[in-house]
């Protein structure tokens, strides 16, 4: 999706945050500019997985929030297998694997990073398990519209996230509420995601 | 502050495709599109209230004069259609097979309907694997029309589709097939000329191929044909269709009555332990199901054109138009089971999916043992030895580069521009499949004059009716096919190989770890599927969706496979 002409100025800022793609395992600075909390560590910045913006709508852009401003990541979203040629369940929820991504994160020493998926009205969720070493993440899910986010915990031993918002996206059926007047994302700024 | 204004009328113009008001909003000096025999064009009906529309296409119809069967005409002179009858036929044996009027009572509503031999569904042809007939077809209504014999590797002169294999067949004449049977399984016919008018309208029946083995398929106790179709109706009674040309070509027609074997509801009754085998069709113009039967255990068995290698115990089954399943169905426990299709459909004004569901049918299971207990059998998965055998010919094939690649897409031609400008923009998101027609305006004013579908050859850039593939008998092709997410408006298309059979290999990437013959694939919006076809029949074929309606608006192609 090429953004369109009102979308130009957020892409553009958005760009400037995340600054230029950077390859392997390396430390860099501060892409955001902001300072690091005390105590933080230095941004880990992982390979890259082309290009970081929305590539299909498949993947999806995770993005940091204000208490992370740098953090970013993906998800990939793929049809499980199923003798039908689609895969709902028996509530007509479409079933994904999704796949997490984290391509930057500023991980705080002895911080777990824990993913969840909510539904739009955060009535429902669900823990999808914790990033490992590598910040990678598979879960399966049936829903159709969803939230995900990591939270920086203390410990996985949790039935709801208690630490701060590090990393943020939408199922890729959350860009329905661009065209229909904010619906269920309404406080999320959606030109992030394309 | 242009840009705001421009959003505001893009903002109103999409609650206005979303739906409309059915009173209140309409200008009746722009509803008089009338045919000679009365039909009216009026707004189609809405499934959620939308509280806005557009100003300046307040009012607008289709293009095409409203279409309804022998309208104007008393439908309590016609005959009621009775059910289905079984007809049992052997090798050489002659149907005659007649296309005409009916009176159809749907829940308590009459319609002037159509049905084959005044029955619906069509009478239900059984016949022995390996079997030959004859049908002797009349066309007693007033459209020309064909009967085509879905899924069957029969003689290409008899497959009848018109503009390819036959003349089509006026309105008084009688045309001859010659229908062969190689395969087992579960098919089914229908007319292929003007379908979204006639098929909607009952003219549609199942036949079932029995192979010569006893235990083709594990033991049951009974067996269930349904026939899976919905029906548009408002207050006005049936509504209209399009004469010149198909209407609803956006998204196809989407009934708001569902029906199994043309009824409201399926009722069935079965005894405690009851293994029951149910032979499922999608009759619909464009509905996709998901089927659940609440509280049965489900044991998916069969495909279009053969079983599966392995049985599977599933919880819900999806068929989209023109696809089957034979699945076999276990009660344990007496009580009422219904039979349900929950989807999530969309709200594009509110930007968000919510559930809907419609119950099809009721299964009553009596708390009465049955007298020969299945069980032991049905908790058993099957491997499938023969199916196994068979696909491993094949197998050799599945690494082959591909062959021809498909691209299906859409393109508009003289649809308003105010609703082109906001589709043009509506291209964030498109769910892999649409379940319920979200934006029914938007659809009604859609024909096959103003918004083409296409096959396009992804090799040569050819599309529909110029793509000439061919290929010579007892070659196996693999064939590409994807969906494109970034069309006028992308949607789910059930893509059909007409004479043939093929093996649905891979979807986006991921290999089929159970396959089954079919002639039919669903192909969810942006996904590409790998298939094998085995070209094994000589003559002139139609590939095409089967989405009625987009048949209408040009989504087919011919290939021709050579004799060997
Ligand atoms: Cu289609």
């Amino acid at each position: 999706m090429k953004p369109s002409a009102g979308a130009i100025g957020a892409a553009a800022v958005l760009a400037i945050s995340l600054g230029s793609p950077v390859s392997g395992e390396a430390r860099a600075a501060d892409p955001s500019g902001i300072p690091a909390p005390e105590g933080a560590a230095p941004w880990v910045v992982a390979t890259p997985r082309g290009d970081a913006c929305l590539v299909t709508p498949e993947v999806v852009r995770l993005s940091g929030t204000q208490s992370a401003p740098g953090n970013r990541g993906s998800m990939t979203l793929t049809q499980p297998g199923s003798p039908f040629e689609i895969t709902v369940d028996d509530s007509g929820f479409q079933t994904f694997d999704i796949e997490i991504q984290v391509d930057r994160l500023r991980r705080r020493g002895g911080a777990v990073y824990v993913a969840w998926a909510a539904k739009p009205e955060l009535d429902e969720w669900m823990q999808l398990g914790t990033l490992g070493e590598e910040n990678r993440l598979a879960a399966r899910i049936a829903w159709n519209q969803f939230l995900v986010f990591v939270s920086e915990e203390a410990s996985t031993d949790i039935e709801r996230w208690q630490g701060p918002i590090v990393l943020t996206g939408l199922s890729p059926s959350g860009r329905l509420h661009t065209m229909a007047g904010h619906g269920p994302f309404e406080a999320m700024n959606c030109q992030l995601y394309f | 502050m242009a840009r705001r204004v421009a959003a505001g009328a893009a903002f109103q113009a999409l609650l206005w495709l979303t739906g409309a008001p059915a009173s209140g909003q309409q200008h009746a000096g722009h509803m008089m599109a009338t045919d000679s025999m009365g039909a009216v064009w009026r707004m189609p009906p809405q499934p959620i209230p939308m509280p806005m529309m557009l100003p300046g296409l307040m009012g607008a119809v289709p293009g095409v004069t409203p279409y309804l069967p022998d309208a104007g005409h008393d439908p309590a002179m016609l005959p009621e259609a009775v059910f289905r009858e079984v007809v049992e036929m052997a090798d050489g044996d002659t149907l005659r097979l007649k296309a005409g009027f009916v009176r159809r009572t749907i829940g308590m509503r009459t319609f002037t309907m159509y049905g084959f031999n005044g029955q619906y569904p069509g009478p239900l042809i059984r016949v022995p694997q390996g079997a030959e007939i004859i049908v002797l077809f009349t066309n007693h209504i007033d459209l020309p029309t064909a009967v085509h014999w879905h899924g069957l590797r029969l003689e290409n002169e008899f497959d009848g589709v018109p503009g390819v294999t036959q003349d089509p067949v006026e309105p008084g004449e009688s045309f001859m097939y010659r229908v062969h049977f190689p395969d087992a399984g579960l098919y089914w016919y229908h007319p292929h000329h003007r379908e979204d008018i006639q098929q909607d309208l009952g003219l549609y029946g199942n036949m079932l191929v029995d192979a010569p083995a006893a235990d083709y398929y594990g033991p049951a106790n009974g067996e269930d044909f349904l026939m899976l179709d919905d029906l548009l109706v408002d207050e006005g009674g049936l509504f209209p269709w399009g004469r010149e040309a198909a209407i609803q070509t956006l998204m196809g027609r989407f009934g708001n009555q569902l029906l199994v074997n043309g009824e409201p509801r399926w009722e069935a009754t079965v005894r405690r332990g009851e293994v029951r085998r149910l032979y499922l069709t999608n009759v619909a113009n464009t509905r996709t199901f998901n089927l659940v039967l609440e509280g049965a255990e489900l044991k998916l068995v069969g495909a279009d054109v053969s079983k599966f290698e392995r049985e599977s115990f599933v919880s819900n089954i999806v068929l989209a138009p023109a696809q089957r399943y034979i699945v076999d169905a276990r009660f344990d426990e007496p009580g009422t089971y219904a039979l349900l299709n929950p989807i999530q459909a969309i709200d594009h004004f509110n930007g968000r999916f919510y559930p809907q569901t419609d119950t099809l049918g009721i299964v009553t299971v009596l708390d009465e043992p049955v007298a020969e207990d299945h069980g032991e059998a049905f908790s058993t998965l099957r491997e499938h030895a023969d199916v196994i055998e068979d696909i491993d010919r094949y197998r050799a094939e599945f690494g082959r580069p591909i062959d021809h690649e498909l691209e299906l897409t859409a393109r508009v031609g003289d649809l308003p521009s105010d609703i082109v400008a906001v589709m043009a923009i509506d291209t964030l998101y498109f769910p892999p499949v649409e379940w319920t027609d979200a934006m029914p305006m938007m659809n009604y004013l859609s024909t096959s004059e103003n918004l083409i579908w296409i096959m396009r050859d992804a090799h040569t850039g050819k599309e529909n009716g110029d793509i000439d593939w061919r290929f010579t008998e007892g070659a196996v092709r693999k064939i590409r096919i994807h969906n494109q997410r970034r069309s006028f408006h992308p949607m789910q298309h059930p893509i059909h190989f007409h004479g043939q059979r093929f093996l649905i290999l891979s979807r986006d990437g991921v290999p089929s770890d159970n396959l089954a013959w079919k002639d039919t694939v669903v192909i969810p919006v942006g996904s590409t599927f790998d298939i094998l076809l085995e070209a094994s029949n000589s003559g002139r074929w139609m590939a095409h969706c089967h989405i009625a309606e987009h048949l209408e608006a040009g989504m087919s192609m011919v290939f021709t496979v050579d004799p060997g």
